[in-house]
């Protein structure tokens, strides 16, 4: 065991236990390591905005003359034209040019890469060879599931025919595959938490502690 | 109350103090459980071994902050272990702006063990703008001007050949939430055909496994497994490797309290 004697290394252990107090039950010290917490994170926050703009924005202006980086800085101050009384239709040019330019930005590019190209994805050979001749059970396997498994969760979301009989059978079938689905979600989410939880307790171990 | 109904309403302190004995004993004592490597965390070690070091030059995508590296960070490392093993250049860029940070704990650990910043990698920093950035910068990769320290890239021989994203022999973007992998699939990989892969947060995996599907996403590496994955591909022991343990057993405890709790539900709805 190496136990740290730097300071700020007990800071980081004081305030890891703190927030873990938290499962024991509320109290006072998780409280105080919250409050801590979430102002720290809001200066950081701040501190990295005001960098940022005095790197990118005013920087090159004053000592580039980029002359053309005035027109975002007043855009920006325009956004807050909200907090004046009676100007607050100024905010709204600013803000229009976000939006416009955000979806300009997305909006073919979401369709072709997250619409277009993935349902192309599913346009696949069902019975699958290899370059010898060969069937290959595995893939073939593979892509019926994907095929059939697209094709029963979009039957689900077919509101306009009523779902009875088989049609019935087969949009339970796509509820199924989806809680399938959530379930790998779910599952996903715990491997994360357990992840971050272990960066917590593993810091403790080595640069607190000193016990690996 | 009989003992179902009990097994149904544990103190979550119980849970709780079992799940951090549980992750804490392997951490200190590794039990070395066996661990598979996913074909996409292949995949990123297979086109990283065929590349070759005397021309290509690889681009890496520092998008994650503090909160996020427990999970993710483990795999940054692994990869550019990987490419220094093999003796590939590379560049890193940033449009988190906590990226930077992230990045120079690597490079410093890299020169303290004799490789040079500015011969054999380079890190150009944030460039603001999020998914505006990616695709500026996918377009016209020389829009960062000057690097993190501050040297103009017309000096800097790794960014002699490079004009657009296309130009990097492969793009690795080490992703925890927005901008991230999806924004280089709708700006770089689909428009330009970049050769792409990500190492993205657990949380995050299933969304990006159609991406993988489809060939979008030539390879990824799935949070901390992924990273433990690649270093038992690259032989390069790391902190991957060493938390899989305890988060297997982990894994274990929340599955045996989930089985517990829906038994003693279902003996109870019984009685």
């Amino acid at each position: 065991m190496n136990i740290s004697t730097s300071i700020w290394t007990w800071v980081m252990a004081a305030c890891i236990l703190a927030i873990f107090s938290f499962i024991y039950k509320e109290n006072p010290i998780y409280r105080f390591a919250e409050h801590v917490f979430v102002g720290s994170t809001a200066g950081h926050a701040i501190g990295m905005a005001v960098g940022n703009i005095h790197r990118f924005g005013w920087v090159p202006l004053t000592t580039k003359n980029e002359w053309h980086f005035i027109i975002p800085a007043i855009l920006g101050l325009m956004l807050y034209a909200r907090f004046i009384k009676g100007y607050t239709w100024v905010s709204r040019w600013p803000i229009a040019y976000l939006v416009g330019n955000g979806v300009g930005l997305s909006l073919f590019t979401s369709l072709n890469s997250q619409a277009i190209l993935q349902a192309r994805a599913t346009m696949i050979d069902l019975i699958v060879h290899d370059k010898a001749g060969k069937f290959l059970l595995n893939r073939t396997f593979d892509n019926f599931l994907l095929v059939f498994g697209v094709l029963i969760v979009l039957t689900y979301f077919i509101f306009s025919i009523p779902q009875n009989g088989p049609m019935r059978k087969v949009s339970q079938a796509g509820r199924w595959l989806m809680m399938l689905t959530f379930g790998v979600s779910f599952g996903n989410v715990v491997a994360g938490r357990i992840s971050l939880l272990l960066g917590q307790i593993s810091i403790l171990l080595t640069r607190w502690l000193g016990v690996i | 109350m009989n003992w179902a109904n009990k097994l149904q309403s544990i103190d979550r302190r119980i849970i709780y103090t079992i799940l951090l004995i549980g992750l804490t004993i392997p951490l200190i004592w590794p039990i070395g459980i066996p661990l598979a490597v996913n074909d996409t965390t292949r995949a990123v070690y297979k086109i990283i071994e065929d590349l070759d070091p005397a021309t290509d030059v690889v681009l890496l995508s520092f998008d994650y902050s503090p909160a996020s590296a427990p999970d993710i960070h483990p795999s940054a490392v692994a990869i550019v272990e990987h490419l220094t093993k093999r003796g590939i250049k590379w560049v890193g860029v940033s449009f988190w702006p906590e990226g930077p940070q992230m990045s120079e704990g690597i490079m410093r650990n890299l020169e303290t063990r004799g490789l040079k910043y500015g011969v054999d990698f380079i890190d150009l920093g944030f460039m603001a703008g999020a998914e505006n950035a990616i695709a500026e910068f996918a377009q016209n990769s020389r829009v960062i001007t000057t690097d993190v320290r501050g040297t103009h890239i017309d000096n800097l021989p790794l960014m002699n050949n490079i004009t657009t994203m296309k130009d990097f022999a492969f793009v690795i973007g080490i992703s925890a939430g927005d901008p991230g992998y999806n924004a280089f699939i709708r700006q770089a990989v689909d428009p330009m055909g970049v050769k792409f892969a990500a190492a993205i947060v657990t949380v995050s995996v299933p969304a990006a496994m159609p991406f993988y599907a489809s060939g979008q996403l030539r390879g990824m590496l799935q949070g901390l497994r992924g990273a433990a994955e690649y270093e038992s591909l690259t032989g390069v022991a790391g902190r991957g490797a060493a938390m899989m343990d305890a988060q297997s057993i982990g894994h274990l405890i929340i599955v045996a309290f989930i089985a517990v709790g829906n038994f003693a539900y279902f003996l109870s709805k019984k009685k």
